[in-house]
């Protein structure tokens, strides 16, 4: 039987029951004696050494069979789970990741397990596991960043040549669709549409195969964080929600070392050592959480800590060290005051500690997480602990967006900037102020400040829109209307950058090209709205 | 200067393109809107998914006389990655071969062209699109037209 | 007319195994299911001939599965599939009920020959 076929379908499936072992195994560090925890784990070694039996991947089966020999008598309760069996299962376990990896990069498995299974099987009679250095770490702990599980191994370059070829096919597909209607053959016209419906979901496809759930980064910070609470002899427990929300590929990866960075940060020097916690009487074990929320495109990743906060007086001092002015830094809000922890260099720890050196990294969180198009935001309460708060697209390509209409020209809103959209008699708009949430919205007309001739008509829409400058800052909203003449639908709008010619439009943001192949922009309504505004009060 | 050149006749003269920078020619009877247009630049299209800024090639030469509402005969043009569309209107094309140019060609330059053949039928100019492009680009700065 | 079969197995790759090898040997896969209680309720709402069971599955594991698709008495085979060292279960389910089974890792002529003794 030809297995090498099954190749994909293993790697993918072994990657699955690894993290599900990873999380399990770090799990059981709270709870020893979880027996559903057990059960699990049981069937992942049970489900590894069946098809790396199969494949005759033997090491892996090896290690597989030996530790699955090992939970069968934990969940059975003829062993007793410890500290140290647990530590030699996540041994394996780095070994069967490197295992893994070499499956996938067709290397040689010749790894020597000999010592692995030896204190496996010394566990399983309950004999004290002696610890054999794990040959090839896949993961060297606390050291890189965070790793994806690398299921799809493809070029990005190959995924925008497919949503050409799909563009391409919208444009044959737009010329069928011209053809059915001087057609009669009702099978014509719904091959034609069974065609479209094909095309659409393909395109789809492509767009959504791009996105991997943020689970696939999170998965390796458990154990970031139990090795970096080790190292420090910190006690930190450590939890997520909200893992299961996708993002792009490209700005997964890019979150990566930012979370790293910021997780490290938050255990040394953030968290306290036990015994401050203990005199300050605040829990143990101290908590890092990992929450994600979307917000309507856009996802919100908060990490907070329950430790110390950040010392504001020691910033200031810092900054002013610094050679900012301390009337400037004493005139501060509170928010631009934390957020000069982005500075480079600038760390309130009075201690440089092997894990993060000088409070590393925030401006490189900073900057990474600007670069994808995100804001970052501090919040910190004195003794009580810090929250990092990031919000950032989904995709780097997709915007949803409302398809208007003035004029007979198409243009796309970014759904992320509206607040309401209404449709109102024409004789309401012309004061150029609307009344909206009870004050008064200056309104701005489309077809005016583009130059578009448009027909008098009594019907209008007014879409009411937040202009402020940084998406997603704290703070109040600024509210404004467009009007166009009418909207359409809300659309997943593949959007493209602005090249030269047109690279230094400042009405439009992006171009999508729609279906049937018509070029539509998507507008850059604070822009717009400011410029037009600008114009009238000079 | 040299390959095959593919010959458009407009009221003004006849005007000469690469064959190699041409990608396709469309047909379109109305142009989207393109925000911030000025001068000869005249809308935006789409070829094979991308989108296209278009210019008037009457325009762009001088003679901005309307053309009647024929629909829009636009030769997509593409180098090293970039995209102009150039809106010809109803007029028509031909070509010239390489072989027939031989010793035909000369490097009289104008505002956005670089040569002059002197075919048989009369001269033919060779549009000089990199200069087009800039132009274009620069009519499409902000800065130029606010 | 070619028989039906159902697969059970937590795993997509011994699923997707199975199932190449019976579709090569002229069997129809009516189902395929992730664990023992979806592997009940197919065997009843997809009237296969045969139902092969992984032993071990989430939920419900096969023995379990054996057993309750068993005491339906619906007109089907089961087939127990597992790795060695599951004698003991294999015995059991077919003292409930099992026709036969079949020892992973998987060869093509080990199925075959299991499901060609006993269909």
């Amino acid at each position: 039987m030809d297995v090498s076929k099954y190749k994909a379908l293993y790697l993918q499936e072994t990657g699955e029951h690894l993290s599900g072992i990873e999380t399990g195994l770090l799990s059981l560090e709270q709870n020893p004696g979880d027996s559903f925890v057990l059960d699990n784990l049981f069937r992942h070694y049970h489900s590894i050494k069946g098809m790396s039996a199969s494949m005759g991947y033997e090491p892996m089966m090896l290690l597989a069979h030996a530790e699955e020999d090992l939970l069968d008598k934990l969940r059975s309760g003829a062993l007793a789970n410890s500290e140290e069996i647990t530590t030699v299962l996540l041994k394996c376990l780095d070994t069967m990741k490197t295992l893994a990896e070499r499956v996938r990069a067709d290397e040689p498995l010749d790894i020597d397990v000999s010592a692995l299974l030896a204190s496996l099987k010394a566990a399983a009679v309950g004999q004290a596991a002696r610890m054999p250095p794990a040959p090839a770490a896949a993961l060297a702990s606390g050291g890189q960043g965070l790793k994806l599980s690398s299921v799809m191994k493809v070029e990005g370059r190959l995924f925008d040549e497919l949503l050409a070829t799909v563009g391409d096919l919208f444009m044959t597909l737009s010329s069928f669709k011209t053809l059915t209607h001087g057609s009669r053959s009702v099978e014509f016209k719904n091959g034609v549409h069974q065609l479209g419906k094909t095309v659409n979901s393909l395109h789809d496809t492509i767009i959504f195969a791009r996105m991997l759930p943020l689970e696939d980064l999170a998965a390796g910070l458990p154990r970031l964080v139990r090795d970096l609470a080790k190292e420090t002899g910190k006690e930190v427990s450590f939890t997520t929600e909200g893992m299961d929300i996708s993002l792009d590929r490209t700005i997964l990866e890019g979150l990566g070392s930012p979370l790293v960075h910021i997780i490290r940060n938050a255990i040394d020097h953030g968290i306290e050592q036990t015994e401050e916690r203990k005199k300050a009487g605040k829990p143990l074990p101290a908590v890092i959480s990992i929450k994600a929320v979307t917000r309507k495109d856009r996802v919100v990743i908060e990490v907070s800590d329950d430790g110390r906060g950040i010392d504001r007086e020691r910033l200031k001092a810092k900054a002013v060290s610094r050679g900012i002015s301390a009337e400037k830094v004493e005139s501060m809000a509170d928010r631009e005051l934390l957020k000069l922890i982005c500075l480079p260099g600038l760390s309130t720890a009075e201690t440089v500690t092997s894990i993060s050196g000088r409070g590393v990294g925030m401006d490189v969180v900073k900057e990474a997480v600007e670069s994808f198009g995100g804001s970052l935001e501090i919040e910190s309460k004195r003794y009580l602990g810090t929250k990092i708060i990031m919000e950032m697209p989904r995709t780097s390509s997709i915007t949803k967006a409302l398809l208007v209409e003035t004029g007979g020209e198409q243009f796309l809103v970014p759904i992320s900037r509206i607040e309401k959209v209404i449709e109102l008699e024409t004789k309401e708009l012309e004061t150029g102020l609307y009344e909206y949430a009870g004050t008064q919205i200056p309104v701005v007309s489309l077809a005016a400040a583009f130059g578009i001739k448009t027909e008098s008509r009594l019907r209008r829409t007014l879409i009411v829109l937040d202009i402020k400058g940084t998406y997603g800052s704290a703070g109040e909203k600024i509210l404004a209307g467009l009007v166009v003449d009418d909207f359409s639908d809300e659309i997943d709008a593949y959007v493209k950058p602005l090249l030269p010619p047109i690279s230094k439009l400042r009405e439009a943001s992006g171009i999508t090209v729609l279906g049937d192949g018509r070029p539509v922009f998507l507008l850059d309504v604070p822009q717009i709205i400011s410029k037009t505004l600008t114009g009238r009060n000079p | 200067m040299e390959g095959d050149k593919l010959i458009i006749s407009l009221g003004s003269g006849r005007f000469a393109l690469d064959t190699k920078a041409v990608a396709g020619i469309i047909e379109q009877e109305k142009l989207p809107f393109l925000p911030g247009r000025s001068g000869f630049v005249s809308g935006i299209v789409s070829f094979r998914n991308e989108p296209v800024t278009v210019i008037d090639l009457s325009g762009a030469l001088g003679d901005f006389t309307e053309t009647a509402g024929a629909g829009h005969k636009i030769i997509i043009l593409s180098v090293k990655g970039r995209l102009l569309g150039i809106d010809i209107g109803s007029s028509q094309v031909s070509f010239i071969w390489d072989e027939e140019l031989k010793g035909r060609t000369t490097g009289e330059k104008g505002l956005y062209t670089s040569g002059r053949i002197y075919a048989a039928e009369g001269p033919v100019d060779i549009i000089d699109w990199q200069a087009l492009f800039n132009e274009t680009t620069r009519l499409l700065s902000t800065e130029d037209h606010a | 007319m070619p028989k039906k079969v159902l697969i059970a197995d937590d795993t997509e790759f011994f699923r997707t195994a199975l199932r190449d090898i019976l579709l090569g040997a002229g069997y129809t896969v009516v189902g395929e299911a992730a664990n023992g209680a979806e592997a009940l309720d197919m065997a009843v709402e997809l009237k296969p001939d045969l139902v092969i069971l992984d032993v071990v599955m989430p939920v419900k594991n096969g023995l379990e599965a054996a057993k309750a698709i068993s005491a339906l008495n619906l007109p089907l085979k089961i087939v127990m599939c597992t790795s060695l060292g599951y004698e003991p279960i294999v015995e059991e389910a077919i003292r409930s009920g099992a026709s036969g089974y079949i020892i992973k890792p998987l060869s093509e002529a080990k199925v075959l020959n299991t499901l060609n003794s006993i269909i």
